[in-house]
């Protein structure tokens, strides 16, 4: 598995690769940050879209209030975790590079998850990036806004702010476990990306406008719960456990179609 | 106490029943190795079996089955029926043998924003493979000193080149290769050639497979020759070489004589075929000086008389002509 995550790294870890995935997750993060401190003090409360409910002036004050932006945005993310994992797997089935990979390491129980682990962790370190931006400009904007700082800086916030990272990392790592499913299973980047955006933000919202009991099971929702550590709507052990479920069929279902199907293209 | 022989015996019937984990088995082998897709069946039955060593020639025209018995080999594409195996392996684990076996499939493929190198590097890692085999591999196949370019700036025969890189990366027994001189220059195409005789004189074994027969017939030791996924022939390739010697050419100094010549050869019971105003005769070539005193006997001077070698080409176009009727 060792072999298999070094390689992959050796493949992701190129300054266009980095900085190509990282750009856009941290301006999200940032715009998410700049715009939960601009709307506290007026839009308090408002339902924006994506961008979700503005936080008020008390919730950014909170001993995790350093990481909402983050939160706020963790749609924008996740769809990129789900492009990030589409774009490598259906990569190497649409160039053909998958036959290499296989004859040089025919073992598919090891290729897959080497692989899921190097995505994985490669979008943790982009979430990383983006939660460290968030925590920075939450720092540098809330002076000017009048919000205070100081549980932020207590160990109650710190540790929110780990608490808070760690669940945006498994909902991304969760968005791009779906994205490596459909990829698996259109073998285009093109494909599985525009279907994953597809359901996940006009299809889901349609359903949930339409039936709320089966809107707040469907996954986008659920992610952003578990980003978010639980919503008005869905609990945050709810969503954790959903939010696994969707996972782990998501990885049985890849696994099962990586392994059984030939490599024929 | 069961005597020694019988061991043997037990030993020889085990190998011949199943090919796994047999680790001095031939490089390859097929037992009735089948593979549909749908309704078509891209191999049929194909059964052969390769000793270690030297160059072998996979040889058939476009859509044969080549590329698909090749991933079936190489544990790609799972046969629909029939067993093979691999360096003694059954091709139902590849993992036990894939440590050993270099292969280059079709056209190659690489990660076009990685250099050369760091395309080797990224496969050598994911494989185990020592790291000082990546600069060995690209000395071999000649790009050490564009090595540091990125693959996207590379020509087609660069790629082909790196792609025989990678193959040459595990230090493999067996080289398993599928048209590995495509998209090179006539200079490119003598250079692989002898690259690939260097290692089959090795000891290793290369597994070669073109639709041109006529490099097959320059670099091959043995032979596999394949049409509409059925086995044609397999074996040595002097053997069929030899056969390709078995005829002869006559051709009468007045074209005139030529109904007379043909009527001699007929009479003498071989079989005969006419080409222009010569005929080509089915008969080893030291019937060649019975045939010109038989000919003179009938009052007909011969022009030319010699040896008739076909080539490869002509010998499969003929092996296959019924099923090209078809």
């Amino acid at each position: 598995m060792n072999r298999v995550f070094s390689s992959e790294w050796l493949k992701i870890a190129r300054p266009a690769t980095l900085l190509g995935w990282m750009g856009p997750v941290i301006l999200f993060a940032l715009m998410g940050t700049i715009f939960n401190f601009t709307d506290a003090a007026t839009g308090a409360g408002q339902f924006r879209g994506p961008f979700g409910v503005a936080p008020g002036p008390e919730q950014l004050a909170a001993p995790g209030g350093w990481i909402i932006g983050i939160y706020s945005a963790s749609s924008f993310i996740g769809l990129i975790a789900l492009a990030i994992f589409a774009t490598n797997i259906a990569r190497d089935y649409e160039k053909g590079t998958i036959r290499i990979l296989l004859v040089t390491e025919p073992n598919r129980f090891l290729l897959f998850f080497g692989k899921l682990l190097a995505l994985s962790s490669f979008v943790v370190l982009i979430t990383a990036g983006a939660a460290a931006v968030t925590a920075i400009v939450s720092l540098a904007l809330a002076p000017g806004e009048n919000i205070p700082v100081d549980a932020w800086l207590s160990w109650p916030g710190i540790r929110d702010l780990l608490v808070g990272f760690a669940n945006i990392s498994l909902a991304t790592i969760i968005w791009g476990l779906i994205g490596g499913v459909l990829a698996i299973t259109t073998r285009s980047a093109a494909i599985s990306i525009s279907a994953g955006v597809g359901f996940l933000l006009i299809f889901e919202l349609l359903i949930g406008q339409f039936a709320e009991s089966i809107g707040t099971k469907l996954p986008a929702t659920v992610l952003g719960a578990l980003a978010s550590g639980g919503t008005f709507n869905i609990e945050y052990s709810t969503a954790l456990i959903l939010s696994l479920a969707y996972g782990a069929a998501s990885i049985i279902v890849a696994f099962l179609i990586f392994i059984r199907r030939d490599v024929t293209d | 106490m069961t005597p020694p022989g019988s061991i043997t015996i037990i030993l020889d019937t085990v190998k011949k029943l199943s090919h796994v984990n047999i680790g001095d088995g031939p490089a390859l082998s097929a037992s009735g190795l089948t593979k549909t897709f749908g309704k078509l069946k891209a191999v049929d039955g194909l059964t052969f079996e390769m000793p270690r060593g030297g160059v072998i020639g996979f040889v058939g025209p476009n859509g044969a089955g080549k590329s698909t018995t090749i991933r079936m080999l190489l544990g790609l594409i799972k046969p629909t029926g029939g067993n093979a195996g691999v360096l003694g392996h059954g091709i139902c684990s590849p993992s036990a043998y894939m440590n050993k076996v270099g292969a280059l499939i079709e056209s190659p493929v690489f990660y076009p924003g990685l250099s050369g190198s760091n395309n080797l590097r990224a496969l050598a890692k994911l494989g185990g493979f020592p790291p000082e085999q990546v600069p060995r591999a690209l000395e071999m196949v000649g790009l050490s000193s564009r090595a540091s370019d990125k693959v996207a700036n590379y020509s087609m025969g660069m790629k082909q080149r790196l792609g025989i890189a990678i193959a040459l990366l595990p230090n493999p027994e067996l080289l398993i290769l599928d048209e590995p001189t495509n998209g090179l220059d006539p200079a490119g195409i003598v250079e692989i050639r002898n690259l690939l005789q260097q290692i089959g004189s090795s000891g290793k074994t290369v597994f070669v497979s073109t639709h041109l027969l006529s490099e097959v017939e320059a670099e091959a030791d043995r032979l596999v020759m394949i049409h509409n996924g059925k086995l044609v022939f397999a074996g040595e390739l002097a053997d069929i070489m030899q056969k390709a010697c078995e005829a002869v050419y006559a051709a009468p100094e007045n074209t005139a004589d030529l109904p007379r010549l043909i009527e001699v050869v007929r009479k003498a019971g071989h079989l005969l075929r006419q080409e222009d105003d010569a005929i080509i005769i089915t008969a080893p070539k030291e019937w060649s000086s019975e045939l010109n005193r038989l000919a003179v006997s009938q009052g007909v001077n011969l022009r030319e008389l010699r040896p008739q070698c076909e080539s490869l080409e002509d010998i499969f176009l003929s092996m296959t002509r019924g099923e090209v009727a078809k």
